[in-house]
């Protein structure tokens, strides 16, 4: 690896401060902890939180025994990683929350109830909710928000909580990188040093490609091969939309909007559709019980989610509004930590939390809001509160615990140098024609250990940018190719997978979840590796 | 009045929870400052807890 210590990717990563030599037997010790965690899932089928603390254990272990490790550096690694879990815990906490309320007051039968008055054609449905409703939500909300609210409406309607749950989360899985005002490609063009503008093309392309793969797989699993026919139109309608939307906001340099501009205009798109004949469905009478909701009830019970859709934009769209609650950031000073072999992780600063316009204040303020207002309708009891804290207490408990473990094995093989071996390891033996294949699944990696393309595109960023210009490839399309592969995964992580089956009622059974999902969750990113591979091939050839 | 089995499951996860918290600070003031056997007993405590998650979960 050339030195590169003025390109600003190295003040922040310490790939090139690492004396670890890289041996095949480093490279094995070091991938042991996701092994672990990839074989007691889904060979197992371990729970996250049990996969996850085995594998704290083995990082543990392996840090201390072949990388230098020390209990200084596991205080230090877990002390990051609560402050890492915190930022993704407060979502979570507020999502349970949310949906604690929603099911006290009926709000997903009310949901199941509006559906059909949309369009009773299943297929149209589950686009409708497991694609873009949850897209839209990743925009506003981010980690866990769009699975905890629709898998459980999904479940409502009738399908299996698992399946609920692959479905709205291959779903969402493109809109990951661009969700949460993009924070994860800013951090890409952060460690990176490249222009966004430049990785920006790219990275729209690399997604939308995953657009057709992702409605398919979605009625597939829903309404089978049948589904998919029908159905196959509107999905090849809504992606060209979306992905036309997606290129523009990208090019323009809007990736802020890069979520929610083009999952409205999908909304927008699949809702004229069901204007046509062929996507209305057979219009029957709404039964549910003998019982059918006023539009007034309907609208009163869906108050969580409207308040969470106008204040999630109100906070995000509105400049002044923005720029006034982000004026109070929380970060905390660490100091440089060097192992007992030498690898150096610098003095840093952790990720400025914005406390008031954090997604998870966000949650709670519309979870307060809509609880007075439904009080007052009289939808919520005298007992309703305690039922709500307790339910979502119960809930919570095993989720942060497995978001913490998971937190503290990415930041122990970080600090210990174990991660950058991994990483090292493969962009030095492999060469220049499969290595853009290869770079998706990095991001992949990446985002399984520590359930976020934010934290993937923190620490493979770099890497990615170094490996493509050592092997004369296109760097923007290298670092493209990570971020669409760190989105794309992130929704298989055990993280994520933790507070998804937490919501419907699949806690501790994240393993066969994760069984399940694998061969469908890698759909859309062997098609962006094989783009990818393409497209480099393409570039260096001079086509 | 015995709990049931779940809550006790949830005081129990909600303890290790608040262990896994906090312990880490308390190991970091224990090693920076020299306090040899409280800096064994918190990071004993906080693999323990760890490992109730392996074989209890």
């Amino acid at each position: 690896m050339p030195e590169v210590k003025n390109s600003p990717v190295f003040g922040a990563i310490s790939y090139n401060c690492s004396p670890m030599e890289l041996t095949p037997g480093n490279w094995l010790l070091s991938s042991l902890p996701i092994l672990t965690v990839i074989i007691l899932m889904l060979l197992f089928k371990w729970g996250g939180l049990r996969a996850g603390a085995m594998s704290w254990l083995v990082a543990a272990a392996v840090s201390l025994i072949a990388f230098g490790g020390s209990w200084l550096i596991l205080a230090w690694s877990q002390v990051k990683a609560l402050v890492l879990a915190l930022n993704m815990l407060v979502i979570i906490w507020g999502a349970l929350l949310l949906y604690s309320l929603a099911s006290e007051v009926g709000t997903i039968r009310a949901i199941g109830l509006f559906l059909p008055r949309l369009s009773n054609d299943r297929s149209i449905q589950l686009l409708m909710i497991a694609w873009l409703l949850t897209s839209f939500l990743q925009g506003m909300g981010g980690f866990g928000v769009p699975v905890a609210v629709c898998a459980p409406i999904l479940v409502g309607m009738g399908y299996d909580p698992i399946l609920s749950i692959i479905m709205t989360a291959i779903g969402h899985g493109w809109a990951v990188s661009y969700g949460s005002m993009a924070t994860a490609f800013e951090s890409l063009i952060a460690v990176s040093g490249v222009p966004g503008l430049l990785i920006a093309p790219y990275a729209a392309i690399l997604l939308a490609l995953s657009f057709v793969p992702t409605g398919v797989i979605i009625t597939f699993l829903g309404t089978g091969w049948k589904g998919v026919r029908h159905a196959f139109p509107a999905i090849l309608t809504v992606s060209l939309t979306m992905g036309t939307t997606l290129y523009l906001l990208n090019t323009l340099g809007l990736w802020s909007l890069s979520t929610i501009g083009p999952s409205l205009v999908g909304i927008a798109t699949l809702f004229l559709l069901t204007r046509l004949p062929a996507y209305h469905g057979v219009r029957t009478a709404i039964a549910n019980g003998g019982q059918e909701l006023s539009p007034r009830d309907l609208l009163l019970r869906l108050t969580p989610y409207i308040l969470l859709v106008v204040i999630g934009f109100s906070v995000i769209l509105i400049q002044p509004l923005n720029t006034f609650l982000n004026q109070v950031g929380i970060s905390f000073k660490y100091p440089e930590i060097i192992s007992g072999l030498g690898f150096v992780t610098p003095a840093e600063s952790s990720a400025t939390i914005h406390p008031f316009s954090h997604p998870g204040t966000v949650l709670l303020v519309s979870v307060l809001l809509s609880s007075i207002l439904l009080k007052r309708k009289g939808l919520i009891t005298r007992t309703s509160p305690r039922r709500i804290v307790s339910v979502t207490a119960h809930n919570a408990v095993d989720a942060s615990l497995g978001v913490v473990m998971m937190a503290g094995v990415s930041t122990i093989m970080t600090h210990v140098g174990m991660t950058s071996t991994l990483a090292r390891g493969i962009a030095e033996t492999i060469n220049g024609v499969i290595y853009p294949v290869v770079a998706p699944f990095v991001g992949v990696m990446g985002a399984f250990l520590t359930g976020s393309n934010n934290n993937s595109n923190i620490l493979f960023g770099a890497l990615q940018a170094e490996a493509a210009a050592l092997l004369k490839l296109n760097v923007p399309l290298i670092l493209a190719a990570q971020n669409a592969g760190g989105s794309l995964g992130s929704v298989m992580s055990p993280t994520k997978l933790i507070v998804s089956c937490t919501t419907v009622g699949l806690g501790g059974q994240e393993g066969k979840v994760l069984r399940k999902m694998i061969g469908y969750g890698l759909i859309p990113i062997i098609i962006v590796a094989v783009a990818t591979g393409i497209w480099s091939w393409l570039l260096s050839s001079g086509a | 009045m015995s709990l049931s089995k779940g809550a006790k499951r949830f005081r129990i996860n909600m303890l290790i929870l608040v262990i896994e918290a906090l312990l880490p600070f308390l190991l970091l003031f224990a090693l920076n400052n020299g306090y040899t056997n409280l800096g064994r007993v918190t990071s004993a405590i906080l693999v323990l807890g760890i490992i109730y998650l392996v074989v209890f979960k």
